[in-house]
């Protein structure tokens, strides 16, 4: 593993001439000294380059003598015989056309129309004979270009052969024209005519942004009194329960008078001996119950003296 | 009939008419002449000329942020400008400029994060690395400064002091006020370290 020593790194910063001057220039201006460039910036020089550039021969090494292409010279063009490209229109006797049928159709007329050559049965070539002839276009001439080379020269000496009748097509003979809709268009128109259909209804449901001050009228001009409510006398009988007063029995008025007294019940102290028969039962059953404790004074609670 | 306006322009200090080539001085001559009227400003160039791009890629090292480093290397030669009157010259300027700029950084870090402990390494540094334009981060060399943010900083100090800046141990012993021996140690510590570091990353 290479280590630091074996390879010294460098400072990967870099900073350019142009930037090192910025801080050179906050320098000079912090220090009060009149700021002046202090790293040059090389600018590239530029070449040249010269109005007349100097041919290059073509052949290897760098000689600057001109090599000029050798004049070209032709040999004279012969007159041709036109006499050899003209053309034998021949004319051979053509059928007269028959004259236009009448409308009224009539198997038997139509049978009398149809040419003669179908039910006389004639050969191929008497067939051929009577068929329309195109005329021959004429040939335009050809200009003999000067070559060395002998056999172009013969193929251009040879007569040329007859040309082929051009065929028109049954179509454009017929005059017949199929009518094409344009759908791309048609698609186009509707589809301009929905992006403005929605455009227009955007705009239109778009509302206006309205500020704090609008929305808190417009949620107070809603805000309604609020309705009170009338308080409505109930049909229900109200059941009035009046209590009835009891008198308590003597057996429990000393333990009325206990429970009612506003003193804390420690301290007080009753005087066993001196209540009447029906008190004393009742402290008894109290004691039992553990709500009072009767300190009577009896030898037997007291400790023994030893 | 009125009295012709007085024309009043702006005396310019002329330059002395000797001209003094600065670039041939020594750094020992150049400084001689901070003191003489109408040569300081040009000496001070001089010095900026020679010691700008070394000391920003000094504290560059120590910082890595090159906002935090521009700004540092304004203070640092503002600082010189003016203390140069009043300074005994007994060492060499590039010394004197390297200690000027290392106080500067170590109080720049300070009044940016009081409570920072130099013994303790700030790797969040590491992300001004991403975010400079500047930096090509897949070099190893940018890998070496990711893995010096991983030293403490008095560690990082002395590597780059004694890797980059070709100082010996004597000289950043005066800088640093310690012992050569330690300062040896340190920087043997921190390059163990950083090929640690440097294997891994």
């Amino acid at each position: 593993m290479a280590t630091l020593e074996s390879k010294k790194l460098k400072s990967p910063y870099a900073p350019s001439k142009e930037k090192m001057n910025d801080i050179a220039y906050r320098i000079q201006s912090n220090v009060g000294v009149s700021a002046q460039e202090v790293f040059t910036i090389r600018q590239t020089s530029f070449i040249e380059q010269k109005k007349s550039p100097v041919q290059l021969s073509v052949e290897f090494g760098a000689t600057t003598a001109k090599i000029a292409a050798p004049e070209s010279v032709q040999p004279p063009i012969e007159e041709e015989n036109q006499s050899v490209y003209e053309r034998e229109i021949t004319t051979q006797p053509q059928k007269e056309a028959s004259p236009v049928p009448s409308n009224k159709y009539v198997e038997t007329e139509i049978t009398e129309i149809i040419p003669d050559t179908v039910d006389k049965g004639l050969s191929a070539t008497e067939n051929d004979a009577l068929t329309p002839q195109i005329p021959q276009r004429p040939v335009p001439p050809v200009y003999k270009i000067a070559t060395n080379n002998s056999q172009v020269q013969e193929d251009y000496n040879e007569t040329p052969t007859d040309e082929d009748s051009l065929n028109e097509s049954e179509a454009a003979k017929s005059g017949v024209r199929s009518v094409q809709i344009p759908w791309a268009s048609i698609l186009g128109f509707v589809a301009t005519a929905m992006a403005v259909v929605g455009a227009w209804w955007v705009w239109n449901n778009i509302q206006k942004p309205s500020s704090v001050e609008d929305v808190v009228q417009t949620v107070s001009d809603q805000n309604s009194t609020a309705t009170i409510i009338e308080s409505s006398e109930s049909t229900k009988n109200e059941i009035t329960i009046e209590p009835k007063l009891v008198e308590l029995p003597e057996e429990y008025r000393s333990l009325n008078n206990l429970l009612s007294q506003q003193e804390s019940m420690q301290g007080t102290y009753l005087d066993f001996s001196g209540s009447s028969e029906p008190s004393k039962i009742n402290m008894v059953k109290l004691e039992k119950k553990g709500m009072i404790v009767l300190e009577l004074e009896d030898d037997l609670f007291n400790p023994l003296r030893l | 009939m009125s009295l012709p306006e007085k024309h009043i322009s702006n005396r310019v200090l002329r330059t002395p008419s000797v001209s003094i080539n600065f670039e041939k001085l020594e750094d020992s001559q150049l400084v001689s002449y901070f003191s003489k009227p109408g040569f300081k400003e040009d000496a001070f160039r001089e010095v900026l000329r020679r010691y700008q791009e070394p000391i920003y890629r000094y504290v560059r090292n120590l910082l890595i942020s090159a906002h935090d480093t521009e700004e540092l290397v304004t203070r640092t030669f503002v600082s010189l400008f003016k203390k140069i009157p009043g300074i005994k010259w007994n060492a060499s300027l590039k010394f004197f400029i390297y200690r000027l700029a290392s106080n500067e950084s170590i109080s720049f870090l300070k009044q940016k994060n009081p409570t920072m402990d130099f013994d303790n390494a700030q790797k969040e540094i590491t992300e001004y690395l991403e975010i400079d334009s500047d930096i090509n981060p897949s070099l190893i060399e940018v890998k070496l400064q990711k893995a010096l943010c991983y030293l403490p900083f008095k560690q990082k100090l002395v590597f780059v002091l004694a890797y980059f800046e070709g100082f010996d141990f004597e000289q950043i012993g005066e800088l640093t006020q310690a012992s050569a021996q330690s300062l040896k140690s340190t920087y043997e510590h921190a390059q163990k370290k950083l090929d640690i570091y440097l294997g891994v990353m």
